[in-house]
């Protein structure tokens, strides 16, 4: 297979330019004499020293940097939990101050629903997905490294609220009025608000790497049909982030308007109603339950037939599973509120998906049972978290669906019996598939086994020591011991049972911590792992443990869904690469990946495949190191965190800041597009970009206008909620909203949306300088459209603080008018770069992109003018 | 690149998706219409009449439901046909639904089903119940 594959950069002479800021190199021999392997070593690493520590971006570093930093939130989590549990311990205890104990609820709940599970997942999925999918890096790195910034720095944001001595205290879904303005004056509350809103913004940049990495970035013949339902259930959780972080991050900000200026969202004084916050609330708070679990259950379906030395039975009907629960889970929102009080029609719509819901989580669970009962199970350390999650999801199942029925509920409804439900779920659903995943990865992260017997013994300290724990909280819950009550009185005979979970609590804590010395024992002394220990079937055993920087030199093929089990060569071995037939057989796309292995060696090249088929599309350079995510992540806590003490001049310095990172970050870094990249495509018959990819922009820039539509839909339905309460519209005699104005500003955005699509078509045509003109008439009018617009808002007679209307009459035209300055900053950037003469007629993934923005702004804009200005006139 | 074969196959593929899509969504548009009719019509006094027997609200929502039915029922029956098509095309076992074609369509297939079902569960509880009555 050597004779075809032309090898044009051993011919390139010196270290490339975008390199000179690796000081150090792997090896001291000059480039030209380093082996094709040093070579790709040395283009994938992340920079030494300090400040390369902020600049790394490579996948399992990242990843490894999120997990730990979830498992540093989840010991701090467990660490409010446990003195908790030791104020419960026995009657009438002193040990916590009720304040005290509001704040530790708080915080528990808060960081183990916020900061620990998504992050811990997403952060696996950076780490482990490249190699599962058989490509080299996540498709944006540096979003990885703003994402990782961003998480760890609000985390801890939250957490100073303890020094502050300002620690909220309104339990983790923050009720309004409870949290409002009235009842919550102080910080505290903001900290809520505003570190855990920032938190969520990192949360959601990761949910749209994974979401690209997993849809564009697969090996070559990884369709969907073959696609490891690891990946699958990474998918199905990273859309359902999108569309519940969304809605909560406008709760979180409504919310804090109210707060801080004076809307009047939540407060039914003025036509608001506490009950919105309910709604958007668990509009993000029930579909959280789930893509927690969601992603564990990808874990269990990657553990389960590896362990049981079988294929997973029924891989079909568990996608089928995934798919139907993150749309179903979207369903059941209401069934939080059933106390409330709702009409009874609109209950059928919850009640309906509720009872739904049990048919996907049922068809996981019986393929999963299947599988094992017809495998031969190895009862090694990570199998053995999943049996215990079997049995204890089972069993949050069964008190779930007594919870579920609706007398039921109002009977322990805020009782520990709900207390124990949901920590069935949560600890048995979520946490015991993550230290599956941990035992079962660790190779991946390190290069060696964690320790077996170390292993056992945590096992079994954090199953027994959770059952302990939290099954007498089942009859503590009955006998009458409400939830968030700091102490009860010694005839309700409730002491025993306290005192049992406290000493579970502190068995299970004991588990951990054996976890956390068998993590740190094993990484010096664990047995090396080699590159498939446990026989695995997927693609991360294709690759060395710890894997190298780019995870693949050559990317393998994939012709089954067990590559590892049934691409097997004549001899018996192991074949990811296809090479065992006769050079004549060579198909197109195994030639392709032949001569990727030793050709882009300048820049971090990553295959592009199709979304279904998996089918190679396109060569493009991953961005590399740079210190600008880091910047933006720093800069946007600070953002949030200024807020948090009213320290407005900081806030716009951080704003300032974030802009000008975000500049950097995108900052063209131009590699010339030389004949080695025009001889490639041809002999390939590929595309190859060495300035990214237009797709990958494409695909992103799509995502980020669907998220700000999801906002933009968070914004309407709480718009429609204030409408249905305030039966005159607009109510207390305030007119209806001029036209005059806003319909200019109307025709001049679709008058720029014409202009944007005359541009980019000219642009195809080569056509640059009618590309300009386009871009600078699209910059006019759409100041012009924002010009007028603010001196709408000016001449407006009433003030956001009025009343809900007016409030959220603000709000959406303040959305839509920050909307549209974004888009005009892009447009002059872009600008700014195409006078430059930096695009040409194939190079111009920008200029597209930026109009793809401006269409959503536009298509935006006229939804919200037709709800804003039109629709009161009708009705 | 650009020939007109391989934009059938784009097309081709992004029916697979679409089909994938139909029954999740044909339930969710039903799901959120007529969840915001129900609640507007009982905080309001719109849709208040009764027609045979039934509360206008309720015959409104029904319609709704027949409406997502019949979207969601249709994919279940054109991608059963598509799935036994390519169940019997000769391929065997579990090979069979890594056929892109015959994985698609038994996904399609069991989402459909699956959420008809859920349109069907929600208009059957309308049936017995006094649509505004608070709870
Ligand atoms: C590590 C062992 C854990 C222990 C000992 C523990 C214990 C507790 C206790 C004592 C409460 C307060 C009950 C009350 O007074 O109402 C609580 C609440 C809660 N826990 Fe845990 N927990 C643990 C792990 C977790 C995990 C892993 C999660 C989620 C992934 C979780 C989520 C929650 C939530 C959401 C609440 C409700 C907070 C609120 O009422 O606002 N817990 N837990
Ligand atoms: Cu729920």
């Amino acid at each position: 297979m050597t004779s075809t594959a032309s090898q044009p950069t051993d011919a390139a002479p010196s270290v490339p330019e975008h390199m000179s800021n690796l000081k150090v190199r792997a090896s001291d021999r000059p480039w030209d004499q380093l082996t094709t392997a040093e070579k790709l070593e040395q283009v994938w690493a992340d920079p030494p020293g300090v400040i390369g520590w902020f600049k790394a971006l490579q996948n399992d570093r990242i990843g490894v940097r999120i997990m730990s930093t979830a498992f540093l939130f989840f010991v701090a989590g467990g660490i409010n939990a446990l003195l908790m549990r030791v104020q419960l311990a026995e009657a009438e205890s002193t040990f916590l101050t009720a304040q005290r104990y509001n704040e530790l609820f708080t915080m528990h709940g808060s960081t183990m629903m916020y900061l620990f599970a998504v992050p811990m997942m997403e952060g696996f999925a950076i780490l482990i997905l490249p190699l599962i999918l058989g490509n080299r890096e996540m498709p944006f790195p540096r979003l990885g490294v703003f994402s990782w910034f961003t998480f760890l720095l609000g985390g801890l944001l939250f957490y100073s609220s303890f020094i502050a001595g300002a620690v909220p205290d309104t339990g983790w879904f923050a009720y309004a009025p409870l949290s409002g303005p009235e009842y919550s004056p102080g910080i505290a509350m903001d900290y809520w608000l505003l570190a855990l809103g920032v938190a969520e913004v990192a949360a959601i940049a990761a949910g749209v790497e994974i979401i690209l990495a997993i849809l564009r970035m697969r090996a070559p013949g990884m369709s969907l049909s073959r696609m490891p339902i690891y990946a699958w259930a990474m998918l199905v959780m990273a859309f359902s982030i999108l569309f519940a972080f969304t809605p909560l991050i406008v709760g979180s900000l409504l919310l804090e308007l109210d707060r801080r200026i004076g809307t009047q969202f939540f407060n039914p004084q003025a036509g608001g109603s506490p009950v919105l916050w309910q709604h958007i609330f668990w509009i993000f708070g029930h579909p959280e339950v789930y893509l927690q679990f969601i992603p564990a259950t990808g874990i269990v379906s990657m553990v389960v037939p590896i362990f049981s030395r079988r294929s997973l039975a029924g891989y079909t009907w568990v996608v089928i599973a995934l798919v139907a629960t993150g749309f179903l889970s979207f369903g059941l929102w209401v069934h939080h509120m059933f106390t409330v009080g709702l009409p009874q029609i609109s209950m059928t719509f919850f009640a309906a998906a509720g009872m739904m819901i049990g048919i996907p989580a049922g068809i996981q669970i019986f393929a999963w049972i299947t599988t094992i009962f017809t495998g031969r199970p190895v009862f090694k350390v990570p199998f053995l978290f999943v049996i215990g999650f079997l049995i204890t999801f089972v069993l949050g199942g069964i008190t779930g669906i007594m919870v579920s029925a609706v007398p039921f509920d109002w009977q322990v409804h805020d009782s520990y019996f709900v207390v124990a439900h949901f920590h069935y779920v949560l600890i048995g659903g979520v946490t015991f598939p993550i230290f599956a995943g941990i035992y079962h990865w660790a190779p991946k992260f390190t290069g060696r086994l964690l320790d077996e017997r170390l292993g056992k013994l945590h096992f079994w300290l954090y199953f027994i020591g959770f059952n302990v724990a939290f099954f007498p909280m089942h009859i503590s819950g009955f006998l009458g011991m409400p939830r968030r009550v700091y102490t009860y009185q010694e005839e309700m005979g409730l002491d025993i049972y306290n005192l049992i979970s406290t000493i579970g609590a502190f068995v299970l804590a004991l588990g951990v911590a054996v976890f956390i010395s068998n993590w740190f024992y094993s990484r010096r002394n664990g047995r090396p792992a080699g590159d498939n220990p446990w026989n695995g079937d997927t693609l991360e055993w294709a690759t060395t443990s710890p894997p190298a920087n780019y995870g693949f030199a050559r990317l393998p093929i994939v012709h089954s869904r067990y590559p590892l089990w049934e691409q097997v060569s004549s001899s018996g071995e192991v074949d990811i690469f296809e090479e065992d037939h006769e050079p004549g057989d060579t198909t197109n796309t195994e030639r392709l990946l032949q001569a990727m292995s030793e050709w882009p060696l300048r820049w971090r090249a990553a295959l592009i495949t199709g979304a279904v088929d998996g089918e190679p599309v396109e060569i493009f350079r991953v961005s590399g190191p740079s210190i600008w995510p880091a910047v933006a992540g720093v800069a946007l806590v600070t953002v949030f965190g200024s807020e948090v003490f009213a320290l407005h001049w900081l806030t716009i310095l951080g704003l300032l800041v974030f802009a000008a990172a975000l500049v950097g970050w995108h900052w063209p870094n131009q590699l010339p597009y030389t004949d080695e990249e025009r001889e490639f495509e041809e002999k390939y018959n590929i595309p190859v970009r060495p300035n990214g990819s237009l797709t990958i922009g494409r695909w992103g820039m799509a995502l980020a206008i669907l998220l700000l539509g999801i906002a933009l839909s968070s914004f309407l339905f709480s718009y429609f909620y204030i409408r249905l309460e305030n039966p005159i519209w607009p109510p207390e005699n305030l007119p209806l909203p001029e036209l005059v104005r806003p319909a200019i500003a109307t025709a001049l955005m679709l008058l720029a949306g014409a202009v944007t699509w005359w541009s980019v078509n000219n642009v195809h045509k080569g056509n640059l300088g009618r590309m300009r003109l386009g871009l600078m008439l699209v910059f006019l009018l759409g100041a012009g459209a924002l010009g007028i617009m603010i001196w709408e808002y000016l001449q407006l007679p009433f003030t956001w603080q009025l009343n809900a209307y007016a409030s959220i009459f603000w709000a959406i035209g303040g959305y839509m008018l920050l909307l549209l300055l974004v888009a005009l900053g892009m447009n002059l950037f872009v600008q700014v770069w195409a006078w430059q003469g930096l695009y040409t007629e194939l190079d111009n993934a920008a200029v597209q992109n930026s109009a793809l923005f401006v269409y959503g702004v536009i298509a935006f804009w006229i939804i919200s003018f037709g709800i804003l200005y039109l629709a009161p006139r009708f009705t | 690149m650009t020939t007109t074969s391989a934009d059938a196959n784009d097309r081709a593929k992004r029916a697979l998706v679409l089909s994938v899509l139909i029954g999740p969504l044909g339930w969710g548009v039903f799901f959120l219409v007529g969840y915001l009719i129900a609640e507007a019509a009982c905080q309001t006094r719109i849709l208040h009449n009764s027609v045979a027997g039934l509360n206008l609200v309720v015959v409104v929502v029904l319609g709704l439901a027949l409406l997502a039915l019949l979207v969601t029922g249709g994919g279940a029956i054109w991608n059963y046909r598509r799935w036994r098509e390519r169940a019997w095309n000769g391929i065997r076992g579990d090979r069979k639904t890594e056929d892109l074609a015959t994985f698609f369509a038994l996904v399609s297939m069991a989402l459909n089903v699956l959420f008809a079902l859920a349109i069907v569960l929600t208009a059957l509880g309308m049936l017995f119940l006094e649509p505004c009555q608070w709870t």
